[in-house]
């Protein structure tokens, strides 16, 4: 669904934050990105879904070339076919969770549909807190939001950003099992960045990154497994 | 977006608080303003109070007018010729009527004014003047004897008539005291008199007659004051108005980097998020101004009221206009200010990354856009080339209120667009130091690690102390550069100059001409005209003086003429005349020409310069003088004394001498009417300052407000790390002062140029002038300002 070949970004300052990165994030399935702070895992997450630009190499979206596209195309793509759920400051806090799941469709135009909203949030379980601004929604309710949100456009891949870093343990899991859930019930492809092992085991795949480098990946992970490699990772560093 | 920015509205309302405040009242401003404008502008002249009686009147032309190559033009002539001997004789029948300069001699009341028995109203007791010393006047019981100043000199009448009002002598001797006719007050009907007159003078009737009314120039410069004053005000209102919604609205999108970076990741386009800013803008611009288009006409008479307190406006107008315009305007312009206020905030939000939702909190951003530095320098460019193309080819323009104070301006303007950079360059230099004392230390350091927000903050300080100063002071330098002009030339050791009259008579100057060892010279305020390029007349200022040859003129450099060339002038009463130069006067002389005495056509000198002869005693002199003034409306001084009175510290007491009605009325002494423009335009200043001290303290109360939540999370830190809530709001209270002391500190950077460029400039007309520094009032707005800061960011930090 998503494919990176060779993707290289240096920031101004001349880190280089990826360092020619291939991957490919084949459809309907999980992947966690995880990594030691500052090792490019964000920067792969931002070029992954369009919000960088790589200094070089390639992504491509269901065959189309991210790179070659202009800012105006790439934003209407983002709009259409890719979701976003970030660690925090996820919503307008000046609109209520409706308001803020109909946000893209009124973006792009369109009058948010009824039915449409209220089954992205429905399939979030938060058809009871339509009505609600955002600070009077709890940590893990403003995150469903987000999901509900990132997905009322039907996206062909959703992106995560640490979902489970501002919560508690026991949310975060709730946030993960949703995650988990449309993968296997709506297959929907899921692309998202941790440095939590027990997120990192609610998916299929994950890829390990160091310095701008995949250095490793874990298929079918259990938070212990995963630990482990961090720790080795760390080690190596 | 409407519904975002509603909802946007409705949250935020704190964020936008601020520029709700800036557009009302800068919109309430201009309604009123506006509102005022109208009443003035369009107001009728006041009723003819002179010659209110009569329905047609006779006046000689007023103006001069000569052929150019553009048909012509015509400028005021200075001296009235009086009417032509042929009009007069034409018109038998006519009651003739003569203005003459006369004053009681004890000072009483009276317009100054004596006028044939012919025009006079019905008697209310006595008989008509019939003899040379007889008079008829108001508030005198019959029989008394009054000692009546004119031209010629004092004399004592007998009163025989009582009059409601004025002053009247015998037809007969009016003739002998002014032998030139004012005006002629025919028995026909206006249609019948014009075929008589033609075009030899003006035939008046209706509103036309006030025309000739003593108080109409007045009149003209109290309506020009309140225009100009008024049109300033609206001008300035508008402008800063832009400036604060600009800074407020640019602030309010920085702090929403986040929100208007998720919009974008969640697929909405540049175009979009801009809108989004323009509508809010709009939203905001359409209750505010509203709000204050239905307030400001309300404020109109207020203001009305105190400029007319000030002579500043017509006092004859009591009405204000019904007009609607003002309050549309003042909610256009409000909607209009608001939009182009919102243009680089909606540009700069347009531009935010999507990537940056990523990120915990926005870094920020560079301190200094491109655009910024290209404004500020070009601002400051074109300040420092004005002040030198003024400095280099006109100093004498320099002591011009209206030449120097848009250079201060935009430097100030140029200070405020290039602050954080120059608050990153102060702050680097101060950056390394470590004071003692938690509270400074902690100042120091987050005063110099966000040049922007602190530069924020401290743009509104630099602006009002920027302004305040270089403006009071630059404006006291002049005052005292025209002082030292003034006073350069009199090298005399007494002046005689007349007491609240139209000048000195012509007994009292042969009575000083009479002093032992006293050499006087008497010099009267006229005009001359010259035709420049064919095309315009202009009217010059010139002093009638003894001593010069009948022929001769001096003249300013400015005239384009040499000795021994020809000028080509007309004088005080429109006669063409051939003079030649026998000197050009040097830069700074407050004259434009010197002509001989007989130039000014009988009009009063206004002063007498006197001089001791060699050998002379000063005491004896004086007493000569004293004695030769008594009775005849007129004071002797020494220079010094002048001097004095002249400095522009002792400026109040002059201002207050010509606002009274007897130099208002004569209008004659250059003294007094200095201080009456001086008046004007300082009240303007003052009305300049008043409006952006308004707005920069809206400005920082509104920055400092919205400041506040972002810091918040600092303020629990140090909580957590163990500060007490006291020493947090003082920590709070010293950083503000930094930054205060830091945009004080700019101010005087700034203050030093524009003022050091006008001294430098008046160097070369007026010498080394002494720099006052009004340091109360500079000392009063520093402590002001920080005392606001304070306050606000007190208020900010305990929510």
């Amino acid at each position: 669904m998503v494919e990176l070949d060779a993707v290289t970004r240096r920031f101004p300052n001349g880190v280089t934050a990826l360092d020619a990165v291939t991957v490919a994030f084949p459809p309907a399935t999980f992947t966690a990105v995880m990594g030691p702070s500052g090792s490019g895992k964000s920067t792969l997450l931002q070029c992954a879904a369009g919000l960088d630009r790589p200094t070089a190499g390639r992504v491509t979206l269901a065959g189309q070339d991210l790179t070659r596209l202009s800012e105006r195309r790439l934003t209407l793509l983002r709009r259409d076919r890719i979701g976003f759920v970030f660690q925090a400051f996820n919503l307008l806090p000046a609109l209520t969770a409706r308001q803020n799941v109909g946000l893209p469709l009124r973006l792009a135009g369109r009058r948010p549909g009824r039915g449409t909203v209220e089954r992205a949030l429905a399939a979030v379980g938060l058809t009871d807190r339509a009505g609600h601004r955002p600070h009077e929604l709890s940590g893990g309710q403003q995150q469903r939001v987000a999901i509900a949100r990132a997905l009322v456009t039907g996206p062909a891949v959703l992106f995560a950003d640490e979902p489970t870093g501002a919560l508690d343990s026991a949310t975060g899991r709730d946030v993960l099992r949703l995650l988990r859930t449309l993968v296997e019930t709506h297959r929907q492809t899921i692309v998202m960045v941790t440095h939590d092992p027990v997120a990192a085991a609610a998916a299929d795949r994950v890829l390990f990154l160091t310095d701008g480098r995949i250095t490793g990946s874990l298929d079918t992970p259990t938070a212990g497994a995963v630990a482990r490699c961090m720790t080795d990772l760390g080690r190596a560093a | 977006m409407i519904g975002i920015a509603v909802a946007t509205l409705r949250l935020r309302w704190l964020s936008f608080a601020g520029t709700f405040v800036a557009l009302a009242l800068g919109s309430a401003l201009i309604a009123a303003m506006g509102q005022v404008l109208a009443t003035t502008a369009t107001a009728p002249d006041r009723a003819p109070q002179r010659y209110a009686a009569h329905p047609v009147v006779v006046a000689p032309h007023d103006t001069l007018t000569v052929p150019t190559r553009h048909g012509g033009d015509s400028a005021p002539l200075a001296v009235s010729p009086g009417l032509p001997a042929d009009v007069v004789a034409a018109l038998p029948g006519g009651k003739v009527d003569r203005i003459i300069p006369a004053y009681l001699a004890d000072g009483g009341r009276g317009d100054g004014v004596g006028r044939p028995w012919a025009v006079a109203p019905a008697l209310l007791a006595g008989r008509a003047p019939a003899a040379d010393d007889e008079l008829a006047a108001a508030g005198h019981p019959l029989g008394a004897r009054v000692r009546v100043v004119t031209g010629d000199g004092v004399r004592t009448y007998t009163v025989t008539g009582v009059v409601p009002d004025g002053l009247f002598f015998a037809d007969a001797t009016a003739a002998k005291l002014r032998p030139q006719v004012d005006a002629l007050l025919p028995a026909g009907g206006a249609g019948e008199v014009r075929a008589v007159v033609g075009d030899r003078a003006r035939v008046l009737t209706g509103a036309d007659r006030a025309r000739l009314d003593p108080g109409r120039t007045a009149d003209g410069r109290a309506r020009n004051n309140a225009n100009t004053i008024v049109g300033i005000a609206l001008g300035f209102a508008a402008f800063v108005a832009i400036f604060v919604v600009a800074s407020t609205f640019a602030f309010a999108v920085g702090q929403r980097r986040q929100e208007f970076a998720l919009l974008r990741a969640a697929g909405a386009l540049p175009g979009q998020i801009r809108r989004l800013v323009y509508c809010e803008a709009l939203l905001v611009s359409l209750v505010a101004a509203t709000v204050g288009a239905l307030t400001g006409p309300s404020l109109a008479p207020a203001v009305l009221d105190l400029l007319r307190g000030r002579g500043m406006a017509p006092d004859w107008v009591h009405a204000v206009s019904a007009a609607q315009w003002p309050a549309w305007t003042a909610f256009g312009t409000g909607v209009a200010v608001a939009l182009l206020g919102a243009v680089t905030a909606a540009w700069r939000a347009g531009r935010v990354r999507p990537g940056e939702a990523l990120r915990e909190s926005a870094v920020e951003s560079r301190t200094m856009p491109p655009a910024r530095w290209a404004a500020g320098g070009l601002t400051l460019a074109t300040a420092l080339v004005t002040m030198a193309v003024t400095a280099i080819g006109d100093p004498g323009s320099a002591t011009n209120r209206k030449s120097y104070m848009p250079v201060v301006m935009l430097l100030v303007a140029a200070a405020g667009l290039l602050a954080p950079a120059l608050v990153g360059l102060v702050a680097r230099r101060a950056g390394g130091a470590a004071p003692p004392g938690t509270g400074l230390l902690l100042a120091l350091r987050n005063v110099t690690a966000s040049a922007r927000r602190t530069a924020a903050v401290a743009a509104p300080v630099l602006v009002t102390v920027g302004l305040a100063a270089s403006l009071l002071i630059a404006s006291d330098l002049t005052d005292a550069a025209k002082h030292v002009l003034r006073a350069r030339p009199v090298h005399a050791d007494f002046l005689v100059l007349p007491d609240g009259t139209a000048g000195l008579d012509r007994q009292l100057v042969a009575g000083l001409r009479g002093v032992p060892g006293a050499e006087v010279v008497v010099s009267t305020a006229t005009s001359v005209y010259t035709l420049e390029g064919d095309t315009a007349l202009i009217q010059r200022p010139a002093e009638a003086v003894d001593g010069m040859p009948e022929d001769g003129i001096k003249v300013a450099a400015d005239w384009g003429l040499r000795v021994g060339d020809t000028a080509r002038v007309w004088l005080a009463d429109g006669s063409r005349a051939q003079l030649r130069v026998i000197e050009v006067l040097p830069v700074g002389d407050p004259a434009d020409a010197y002509v001989a005495a007989s130039k000014a056509f009988g009009e009063l000198p206004q002063v007498a310069y006197v001089r001791l002869r060699p050998g002379a005693d000063r005491a004896a002199v004086a007493a000569a003088l004293h004695g030769a003034v008594e009775g005849h409306r007129a004071r002797a001084v020494p220079r010094g004394a002048w001097l004095a009175a002249q400095d522009p510290g002792a400026a109040p007491a002059t201002q207050g001498s010509g606002a009274s009605p007897a130099t208002q009325g004569s209008g004659a002494s250059p003294a007094a009417q200095g201080a009456g423009q001086g008046s004007a335009s300082r009240l303007g200043l003052l009305v300049v300052l008043g409006i952006v001290l308004a707005y920069t303290t809206l400005a920082l109360v509104n920055t400092l407000l919205m400041a506040a939540p972002d810091r918040a999370g600092e303020r629990r830190s140090l909580g957590l790390l163990g500060a007490s809530r006291g020493q947090i709001l003082a920590w709070t209270a010293v950083e503000v002062l930094v930054t205060v002391a830091l945009g004080v500190v700019l101010a005087a950077a700034v203050t030093v140029v524009a003022v050091g460029g006008l001294w430098a400039t008046l160097l070369r007309i007026a010498g080394p002038v002494t720099v006052s520094v009004p340091w109360g009032t500079l000392g009063a707005l520093v402590g002001g300002t920080a005392l606001v800061a304070v306050a606000t960011a007190l208020v900010g930090a305990r929510r």
